[in-house]
């Protein structure tokens, strides 16, 4: 598997470890026939990648944790299923993604209307000149765009992309993760990015 | 792909943002919340444990005793045995009910034909095929199209009076949804939004997620054994179910027999293909499907378009690239268009594939074929009035890599000059190889100047930076150029200048110098 580098938010470069990238198989192994230990292990190496593909996801931090603490539970629940440890990464970014997805509908069904902490400042942000902006602040800024444009799009298209520029991971990989032939893959992932940069173009005008 | 938001955010400046925006540290404690959380799932109180011990030996004696009388009244139909099939004939025939009529879309066929039937069935939506088992009893066999989300591995609790095939409550996990992203977040066994059925398959739960697949289902409501529920509810509940025969058609159907890919691309579907079209991609692909040659008929005169081969002439609507191997029908100037995912390709640089041309009698036969090329070609703002709308939707083919199960070898060369080439394709390669990482040919075309014209209006001979050769080759590579994953295409000239082709420009790269050997 190839990772890519990445800047961290701080404008340093840092090496992002995608979900289920380097765990032993053994441990997997272990936590199939059911040894609690070994899946806590998974827990603690992958937590923060879940929660990460699932904030892209879902778009707060409430839902995130939710939906990441829905991910592992099913994956417990599941784990007997998993017969190629190899197979972890897409697995678990199957469920993260279902998860998340479910949250989402979960909370429209719920009308509630949660204000995202980043939001706020957005419109102040973006009349700032992108020529001022040094790295970081530029990521920043782009950061609020980011969000906006998002709101726009389906959890679905939020998934896919997330997987790709958050994760890192191929087309390959992606299919594997949803499901999907690898065509199909990159057809949805060209959709998805068409309409994330209509969508930061239509923020652009408001 | 254009505008000023969209050339400014590449990969590097979206990855930034998204590390930016969702590289949050994990919320304190959620680690030990989720850890807490499977613990309770998993060890139940002491007093619990010790009270299923006696109730898990009550219900294995209740067990044995539920199937020894279960085999003497009902002749022994046990929970392993799969749905049968209604006897009951397709759809056609039934006097007393209304006839049934597709109307499902993208990205579902029409009709289908499951393998070893020699029925045809009208493809039915899931609301329709709702409002049959509605309508009260109704046990034709039909075809539903819809997003399956498979039984879960759920335990499901010893239920005595409860007829296992139709009741099993794993069962009440699966669902068949209008669309997909319908499943209520309340739970697995809450009822989805909108329109649903409750489908019946013979498959074990294997699903370890509730992701949905497009399929297409033939079956029936009001299955036989029905009379075997209790009366009341649960009967009622089992005549609900749709009780799956067959699959007749699922996500991935479109590929199953063609190739995963071809000259390093991922081969796709027809209707994904269309998908780039209707989003004004460029880029270069390869998809499977089914061409149709046109009939064999003469166009009237018309003075020369714009774009001749964009614009096409009375046969190219009637040149089809179709997901199904569908029969068109075709006449001089009209015909029944396919009912499936379908486009008009043109061939400006390569043969098409060698098939029968269309028919009017319901005898066209497609060929099975694998087309690389793409959509909105850059020429189409140069068709004449009324026609850059047709043009952008023609798919532009650039090689024909698989034919009938056969590969067809690349590139693909043609000459339509009166003399020879005097340059080698090897000659070419090192040329473009100079400027681009060539990954794959796809055509080599020498071509007259008149011919160079015919294909890139814009290509202005007299230009000053343009050679005045009386020879030209177009070659058509995939090369690491491009990040919007379209073709590239270089015009080299007799004298060994190459043009790289963008839009209608021709940027020139190497005013033959050096020279290859």
């Amino acid at each position: 598997m190839n990772h890519r580098p990445r800047f961290g938010i701080n404008g340093v470069d840092a090496w992002r470890q995608p979900i289920g990238a380097t765990l032993d198989p053994s441990i997997v192994e272990r936590a199939r026939r059911g040894d609690l230990a070994a899946f806590e292990s998974i827990v603690a190496d992958r937590i923060g990648a879940v929660y990460r593909l699932t904030l892209a996801v879902v778009g707060n931090e409430a839902d995130a944790a939710d939906a990441t603490q829905e991910t592992f539970i099913a994956a417990w629940r599941q784990v007997r299923a998993l017969r190629d440890p190899a197979r972890l990464e897409a697995w678990l970014s199957r469920i993260a993604v279902n998860a998340a997805r479910m949250t989402v509908r979960g909370r429209r069904r719920r009308a509630l209307r949660e204000i995202n902490d980043v939001s706020t400042g957005g419109e102040l942000l973006g009349s700032i000149p992108d020529a001022s902006l040094d790295r970081a602040a530029r990521a920043d800024h782009d950061a609020h765009r980011l969000t906006a444009a998002l709101d726009r799009l389906s959890p679905d298209r939020r998934a896919i992309l997330a997987m790709r520029h958050l994760e890192g991971k191929g087309i390959a990989e992606i299919a594997a993760a949803l499901g999907i032939r690898e065509g199909t893959a990159k057809s949805r992932l060209f959709a998805a990015r068409k309409a994330l940069l209509a969508a930061l173009e239509s923020e652009d005008r408001r | 792909v254009s505008g000023p938001a969209r050339d400014d955010w590449d990969d590097r400046r979206l990855e930034a943002a998204f590390q930016a925006r969702f590289d949050r540290p994990v919320p304190p404690h959620l680690r030990e919340r989720i850890v807490d959380e499977i613990e309770a799932s998993i060890a139940p109180p002491p007093l619990l444990r010790s009270f299923r011990t006696i109730t898990r030996t009550a219900i294995a004696a209740i067990a044995i005793l539920v199937a020894v009388i279960a085999t003497m009244t009902i002749g022994g139909i046990g929970p392993t045995v799969p749905p049968r099939p209604s006897a009951n004939a397709p759809v056609t025939g039934l006097p007393t009910t209304p006839p049934l009529i597709g109307n499902v879309g993208a990205p579902f066929p029409s009709s289908v034909r499951p393998s070893g039937s020699d029925a045809t069935y009208a493809v039915l939506s899931v609301a329709d095929a709702a409002a049959i088992r509605d309508r009260g009893v109704d046990d034709r066999e039909i075809a539903v199209a819809g997003w399956f989300v498979p039984p879960q591995p759920v335990p499901c609790p010893l239920a005595p009076g409860e007829f296992q095939p139709l009741e099993d409550c794993s069962l009440n996990t699966s669902w068949l949804l209008s669309q997909p992203g319908l499943e209520n977040p309340g739970g697995r066994f809450a009822t989805p939004f909108g329109p649903s059925l409750e489908p019946v398959t013979d498959w074990r739960p294997i699903a370890t997620t509730p992701v949905e697949t497009a399929v297409v289902f033939v079956g029936h409501f009001d299955d036989a054994r029905s009379v075997q529920c209790a009366a009341g509810d649960h009967r009622q509940r089992c005549q609900d179910r749709f009780v799956v025969d067959t699959v007749a058609w699922d996500d991935d159907a479109p590929l199953s027999d063609f190739p995963i890919d071809a000259a390093g691309l991922s081969v796709i579907s027809v209707g994904d293909a269309i998908a780039y079209r209707e989003s004004d991609l460029t880029a270069e692909l390869a998809v499977a499907g089914w061409f149709q040659a046109p009939p064999v008929i003469y166009c009237a005169f018309i003075p020369e378009p714009g774009i001749p081969f964009l614009e096409g002439g009375c046969t190219t609507p009637r040149t089809w690239f179709m997901e199904a191997p569908e029969t068109t029908n075709g006449t001089r100037i009209a015909g029944s268009d396919p009912r499936g995912p379908a486009f008009n390709p043109v061939f400006p640089s390569v043969s098409p594939p060698a098939g029968p041309p269309e028919s009017s009698n319901g005898a066209s036969t497609p060929t099975k074929a694998i087309l690389i090329g793409h959509f909105n070609d850059s020429r189409a703002s140069l068709c004449s009035r009324d026609a850059p709308q047709t043009c952008l939707g023609r798919f532009v083919v650039d090689a024909v890599p698989w034919v009938e199960g056969l590969d067809r070898p690349l590139p693909e060369r043609t000459d339509t000059r009166a003399a020879g080439a005097p340059r080698s394709p090897l000659d070419l390669f090192q040329i473009i190889n100079r400027v681009a990482s060539i990954q794959q040919v796809l055509n080599v075309a020498a071509v007259s100047p008149g011919d160079l014209v015919r294909l890139w209006p814009a290509f202005d001979l007299n230009a000053a930076s343009h050679s005045k050769g009386d020879s030209f080759w177009i070659v058509s590579v995939i090369s690491d150029a491009r990040r919007d994953g379209a073709v590239s295409t270089y015009i080299v000239d007799s004298a060994g200048s190459l043009f790289e082709v963008t839009g209608n420009t021709f940027a020139v790269l190497d005013l033959a110098s050096p020279q290859p050997s």
